[in-house]
This record gives structure tokens, C-alpha cells and sequence, in this order.
């Protein structure tokens, strides 16, 4: 009699998204995205989008093979923008009618009348709502699948990751609008505080992220300033003793030699002032980044803590980014940017090195640490984010969403309707 | 009356069900003490003015909600057994079916839902919509029904279980006197299968046709109970009509009847008989023919007052007794005795 009634209600979830427009035009949707995706292609003059040709330098298969282009394309619009937000909002349009139509009089009582417990019948009713995405995302991963198959010539089976992934993102946001559905019965209340409290998560993770890019500078800034305090009295050190040195005149020096050395002394002692400046504002500043990252860690930890609570919905759909694309084609990537910039750093030396030789490098020997400031902070921040666990993620979430369903079926099943 | 648990569809003892309504929580005491049975085989109607408790009733009976208090069983097992639901079908009053399905896919899909295997829904979906005349639209959408399909359809899903015990909470609901008739002969019919047919309705006259007993409901209480007979005979009573050949009807009358008169009661107008009973005496115009009203069943004590009448040359046109109809009941059992006024409708406030 289980599977009997499990199956009615299954094959009813279908037959009602089938008579839903909604169903019908988010599955043409994806199927236009897919189809644009395909159309979208590299070779090695550059982009091509049907018979057109864009030469570009740096976007070629020389650089890229189309494999990863296509990967690096289904990530960005089929899946961070098509699934993660279009496609969802549709789904949550048109499922949030689901449990308001259930509970309404007239409909309950004839469901309720029947010999099947009010939790197995909520659960099933529930579960049944998730066929709206389960069948859209799977179908938008069979397609996407065969494309980058075809198009570049890599069978990606992790694009199926999409699909439990998807399924667990729209979950965590399911359940807020059962719950309110079920209190309530109104689907645009059931709708709306699911859209609100999408954008409280999607706040919520901006915060945190920007938080943690403002505690990284802050660290990053405090390791610079320890670096330049230890580095600067070692090329103050320097400067004086090439004062010294310069200071005494050789046995013979013509009137020209000695305005030149002069002239190099005062440049020298105008670079040791500036040397010394420079030391006295580093230590002054320390104490102030200290406060200031005493501040953001502690606001970081609110926020992390209050975040650990929530459902993760970026993350969750970030976890298909961690397969798809490996930290090593990040590191890959950074390295070549930063080959990049210390290759201009370089030349900016050498050039004011030929111009004034006697004057200490501005970096104080700092090598080139200095200008990859931006890259090491988004480094660490990828890092940190990366190496949150999939437990993490994902557990946190789903006792969220036990939660929220263990009150929704609590109530469901102790309510006279 | 004395019958066995098990000879019983329905058996409530102590009922009541208090709840909440509204934004300031008004107390609302649904039922108070509901006292009912209902046999095997019978076709039993509840009746009650609008917010008398039988709707609320009906759904502690399928679990919708639950009671307060008291206990009770139906088909022999006690109120709240899930297992059993599958041997009750049940109309709601105001159901909403999908409405992306045809009558057959809501029979069908309820039948499923009641564990009813796939062949049997199938077969048994076919049956139903031909038995209540739907076999014709059985595979057009819900959205498309009148209300008298919806219904007819709501009446297939009931019975798709073969059910013991059906609950038909006002299965006349905005049906014409054609379909009317049909829900009828339909109850009939699972009657003489040996189905108990519980229904709720306001029509007290298609009750009085089909039901084998009623209960009236008032304001949360069972006001009476038992067989439509039962409960109308001591409320039986027998109306004489009576003529004379001048046009002092009225006078002939009084002098007839004077030694059961009671003296300056509103002119002469009621009397009692010598058991007690009560009699009426009513006048139109002096060369009408006058009507006795005499407030008993009981022929033999008519005969006296007719000889009497008789006896004083009067010509009796006709004699007859009175049944009381259900609505007379019904009118009686919402009536505040001491008003004489309707009670208020809805459910008693307070717990």
C-alpha cells in the first residue's frame, strides 16, 4: 500500500507540473541556454559564435583548450547563472503553490481521510515539489553533458554533480516556503519570505566574503608592515655607510667630481631621511591595523557563526566549481599573472636604476612581495573558502532544513484543518 | 437501545471538540458531548442548523481533526485508526479536486491513495463513473465539470474502496432535482449492498426519504435520535374537520365539545381530554367547515370527542391523523422553548 500511495502522489506531482506552464517554459529556457552554449565556440584564432569568427590574442586554443572553455562557459552562464538564479526562480514561482493548494479546504480533508499517516503524507507531498527542479536539472545536465562532450571533446561526467547539487540549493529555500506555505496558506506570503530570505543568505555571504577580504588585506598589511620594520634599518644601514664612504674625498678630485659626490650625498641623505620616515610611520601605523584586525576577525566570527547556522547556498553550488575546476588551474593561473608582474616590476627597476644608481631600491630589498598584495589576498581568500569542508557546507545546510522541516511537519500533523 | 459494538458503523461516546477562532482566539466549544450510534446497513442522516457541529463531527470521524475529548469506534476499531480509512469513503462538502485531471485520473488517484491496487482502481474507476453517470465525461478535465459533475465524480472517489461505511457531507450541494434523485436511488443502492451511508445534508426532505434514523444536531448537542418513526410518534396527532348546515359552525362546536373546554382560555379555542391531551379548536368563517386538533395518536381516544360531535348533528367531513415531518422536528429541535424563537445559528461561544 506504501509504494501504492507514494506512487499516486509521484505520478499527481508530475501530472500537475505537466499542466503548469512554468514547467514547460523554464525547460525551453534551458534548452535555449544549452543551445546558446553550443553555439558558443574556440579555436585557435579566437572565439567563434555560429559561422562568425572573433580573433582574440590571449582567447585561443592556444592558451585554452576548448575542453576547459566549455567547462569554464557551463559554470559561468549554464550554472551560476541559469540554474543558480533564472532556473531557480522559476522553480520557486512554481512550486510554492504547492503546499497552500494542499492544505486548502476542501482538498486536505479528502487527503487526510485517506488510511496514509499525516507525516509520510507530508514528507511524500513535500519531496514531491522537488520533482520541478530534479527534472529540469536533469535534463539541463544531459544536454550540457553532450555538448562539451561533442563540442570539446571531454566527457565531463561531473557535470552530473549538478544534479544533487542543484536539488540540495533549491532544498535549503523549498523548505523556508513549505513552512510558510503551510503557516500561512498563501502562496505570494510563501513566495515572497523565500525570496526574502534567499536575499538575507545572499547578504549574509556577501558579508562574510567581504569581511574576510578586509581581515586578509588587514593581516597582509600587518605582515608588510613587520616585513618593511625588519627590513628598512639593514638599507638605512646601507645608506649611512655609502654616506660614509662618500663622505670622504679621495686624494685627487676635481671640483666637478666633488659637486657630483656632494650632489650623491645630499640625494643619499635625502633618501635616508625618507628611509627613516618611512621605518617611524610603519611602526606607528602597526597598532592601529592590530585594532582594526581585532575588529574584523571578531565581526568575521559573528558572521561565520551566524552563517553556520544558515543554509549555504553559494557555497553549495560552489562545491561544483571545486571538481569541475582544480585548485591547481588557479594556482596555475596566478603564477602566470604574477610572472607577469614582477617581469614589469623588473624593468620599472632597472630603469630607475640606470637613471640613479646610488639611491637604495624604494621595495628595501622586499623582493616582490609588495606588488602581489591583491593576488595574495585573493589567493588566501580562495584558499579559506576552498578549504571549507563539504560537511560543513552541506551538514550544516541540511540541519537547517531538518529543522525547518521537523517544525513544518510537527505542525502538519498536529493542526485540525 | 441496546446493540452490540459490533453491529455498529459508528459508535460515539462524549464528543466534544473546543478550539480557537480567529485573530483574538475566541473560544469555540464545536460539539459538547456527542452520544451517537449508527447500525450496520442503515442510512443514517445528521441534520443541524448552519455551525451546529456536524461538519466538525464528520471530520474527528476521518482524523482532519481531532477531539477534545470522548471516545468512540467506527467499524469496530476506535476513532483516529488510520488502517481503517480504508475501509470509509468520504465526501467533503466543499471539495476542491485537481483540476489538471479527468474524473477518471480523481478516481483513479484516490483510489490509490485508499491502497486500492492498480487493476482494481482501474476497474472499479470504470464502474463508479458509469454508476453515477459520468461515464461519458470521464476523461475530460475536473476544470471543465458543473458543480452537479464535480459532485457525482466526489461520490465515484468515495466509493473507489468498496468501503463499509461511507460519509457524504451534503451530497446535494448545489445539485439539480434530477441529480438530486439520483444521489438518492445511489444511497439506495449502497444500502441494499449492505453499505452504511452516513450523510450530512440540509435537505430535510431527501433525508426523510432515504434515512432509516436521524440525529439533529444543535449548537453541539444531539438534540434527538432514533428512527424517523420513533421520534415523530409521540408527536403525532389527529385533525377533525367538521360542518354544520346553518352558519354557526363555530357555536355547534363549542356546545359540542364544552365538557372538555377550558373556561375563558382565549374564547373557548383549547381544551384538554379527559387523558390529558391537548385539543385545538380552529375557526375561519362562521359558514366554513372548523378544525379539531386533538394531541394524541391514539384512535380510541378520538371517538368520544367524534360521537360527541355526532351527537350534536355536526357532519364530519374528514378525520385524519397527522405525522409530523422531519422539519417539523427539525423546527421544534432548533426552536428555544421558552422564546419560541429560533436559537441562533453557529457553535455555542466559551468552553
Amino acid at each position: 500500500m506504501v509504494l501504492t500511495q507514494t506512487m499516486a502522489m509521484l505520478v499527481d506531482a508530475y501530472r500537475e507540473l505537466n499542466s503548469r506552464k512554468m514547467f514547460w517554459i523554464t525547460l525551453v529556457l534551458s534548452g535555449i541556454v544549452v543551445a546558446g552554449i553550443a553555439c558558443v565556440g574556440i579555436d585557435k584564432n579566437g572565439l567563434t559564435v555560429l559561422w562568425w569568427s572573433f580573433p582574440l590574442d590571449l582567447f585561443n586554443t592556444t592558451y585554452l583548450s576548448a575542453a576547459a572553455f566549455y567547462k569554464q562557459v557551463f559554470l559561468t552562464l549554464g550554472f551560476n547563472i541559469w540554474l543558480s538564479w533564472v532556473a531557480t526562480i522559476l522553480a520557486l514561482i512554481s512550486t510554492a503553490s504547492i503546499i497552500p493548494e494542499f492544505v486548502t479546504g476542501g482538498s486536505i480533508e479528502l487527503s487526510l481521510s485517506k488510511p496514509i499517516a499525516r507525516l509520510r503524507l507530508f514528507l511524500t507531498k513535500c519531496m514531491a515539489g522537488l520533482l520541478f527542479v530534479g527534472l529540469q536539472v536533469s535534463v539541463f545536465a544531459v544536454a550540457s553533458f553532450l555538448v562539451i562532450g561533442l563540442r570539446g571533446g571531454d566527457w565531463e561526467w561531473a557535470i552530473f554533480y549538478s544534479i544533487p547539487l542543484v536539488l540540495l540549493f533549491f532544498s535549503y529555500l523549498y523548505c523556508v516556503g513549505v513552512l510558510v506555505g503551510l503557516l500561512t496558506r498563501s502562496t505570494i506570503a510563501a513566495l515572497l519570505l523565500t525570496l526574502l530570505f534567499w536575499f538575507v543568505l545572499f547578504v549574509l555571504h556577501a558579508g562574510e566574503q567581504g569581511v574576510l577580504s578586509f581581515k586578509l588585506r588587514n593581516e597582509q598589511a600587518l605582515a608588510e608592515i613587520d616585513r618593511q620594520v625588519a627590513a628598512l634599518p639593514a638599507t638605512i644601514e646601507k645608506t649611512q655607510a655609502r654616506i660614509t664612504d662618500l663622505g670622504t674625498p679621495p686624494a685627487q678630485e676635481s671640483d666637478d667630481d666633488r659637486a657630483k659626490r656632494e650632489g650623491r650625498i645630499a640625494t643619499l641623505q635625502a633618501s635616508l631621511a625618507g628611509l627613516q620616515l618611512r621605518l617611524n610611520n610603519e611602526k606607528a601605523k602597526r597598532p592601529e591595523y592590530e585594532s582594526t584586525l581585532s575588529t574584523l576577525t571578531k565581526w568575521h566570527t559573528g558572521l561565520f557563526a551566524v552563517k553556520t547556522l544558515l543554509p549555504k547556498t553559494t557555497e553549495t553550488m560552489a562545491l561544483l566549481e571545486r571538481r569541475l575546476v582544480p585548485m591547481d588551474d588557479f594556482a596555475r593561473l596566478r603564477e602566470a599573472q604574477d610572472e607577469r608582474r614582477s617581469e614589469r616590476r623588473r624593468e620599472r627597476e632597472e630603469r630607475r636604476s640606470a637613471r640613479d644608481p646610488d639611491v637604495p631600491s624604494v621595495e628595501a630589498g622586499n623582493g616582490d612581495g609588495g606588488g602581489n598584495f591583491e593576488t595574495e589576498v585573493s589567493r588566501r581568500q580562495q584558499e579559506i573558502v576552498r578549504s571549507r569542508s563539504v560537511l560543513w557546507v552541506i551538514g550544516t545546510s541540511l540541519a537547517f532544513q531538518l529543522v525547518v522541516l521537523g517544525i513544518a511537519c510537527w505542525i502538519f500533523t498536529r493542526r485540525d484543518f | 437501545m441496546a446493540t452490540a459494538t459490533a453491529d455498529l458503523a459508528l459508535d460515539l461516546k462524549d464528543v466534544d471538540k473546543s478550539y480557537a477562532a480567529g485573530w483574538f482566539k475566541r473560544g469555540v466549544h464545536a460539539l459538547r458531548g456527542i452520544d451517537m450510534h449508527v447500525g450496520r446497513g442503515e442510512v443514517f442522516g445528521l441534520l443541524g442548523p448552519n455551525g451546529a457541529g456536524k461538519s466538525t463531527l464528520i471530520k474527528i470521524l476521518i482524523t482532519v481533526i481531532s477531539p477534545t475529548r470522548g471516545q468512540g469506534t467506527m467499524l469496530g476499531q476506535r476513532i483516529g485508526d488510520k488502517a481503517t480509512l480504508g475501509r470509509v469513503g468520504y465526501l467533503p462538502e466543499h471539495h476542491r479536486f485537481p483540476d489538471y485531471l479527468t474524473g477518471r485520473q480523481v478516481v483513479e488517484f484516490y483510489g490509490a491513495m485508499s491502497g486500492v491496487s492498480r487493476s482494481d482502481r482501474k476497474r472499479r474507476a470504470a464502474e463508479l463513473l458509469d454508476f453515477v453517470g459520468m461515464a461519458r465525461w470521464a476523461d475530460t478535465k475536473v476544470r471543465g465539470y458543473s458543480k452537479g459533475m464535480r459532485q457525482r465524480v466526489g461520490i465515484a472517489q468515495a466509493l473507489v474502496n468498496d468501503p463499509e461505511l461511507v460519509l457524504l457531507d451534503e451530497p446535494t450541494d448545489g445539485v439539480d432535482p434530477v441529480g438530486r434523485r439520483d444521489i438518492r436511488e445511489m444511497c439506495q443502492t449502497l444500502k441494499d449492498r449492505g453499505k452504511t451511508v452516513f450523510l450530512n445534508s440540509h435537505l430535510l426532505s431527501e433525508l426523510e426519504m432515504i434515512c432509516d434514523r436521524v440525529a439533529i444536531l444543535v449548537q453541539g448537542r444531539v438534540a434527538s435520535q432514533g428512527t424517523i418513526d420513533s421520534l415523530t410518534t409521540h408527536r403525532q396527532r389527529y385533525e377533525i374537520e367538521v360542518s354544520s348546515e346553518d352558519s354557526h359552525v363555530d357555536t355547534h362546536v363549542r356546545q359540542a365539545l364544552a365538557p372538555w373546554l377550558l373556561p375563558g382560555d382565549g374564547g373557548g379555542l383549547s381544551g384538554a381530554l379527559p387523558g390529558g391531551e391537548r385539543m385545538e379548536l380552529q375557526f375561519d368563517q362562521p359558514h366554513e367547515p372548523a378544525r379539531i386538533i386533538l394531541g394524541t395518536s391514539d384512535a380510541a381516544r378520538v371517538q368520544g370527542v367524534l360521537d360527541a360531535l355526532r351527537a350534536r348533528g355536526l357532519t364530519l367531513r374528514a378525520v385524519r391523523p397527522i405525522r409530523p415531518s422531519l422539519e417539523d422536528l427539525f423546527m421544534e429541535a432548533v426552536t428555544d422553548p421558552q422564546t419560541g424563537r429560533a436559537l441562533a445559528p453557529g457553535a455555542k461561544e466559551g468552553a
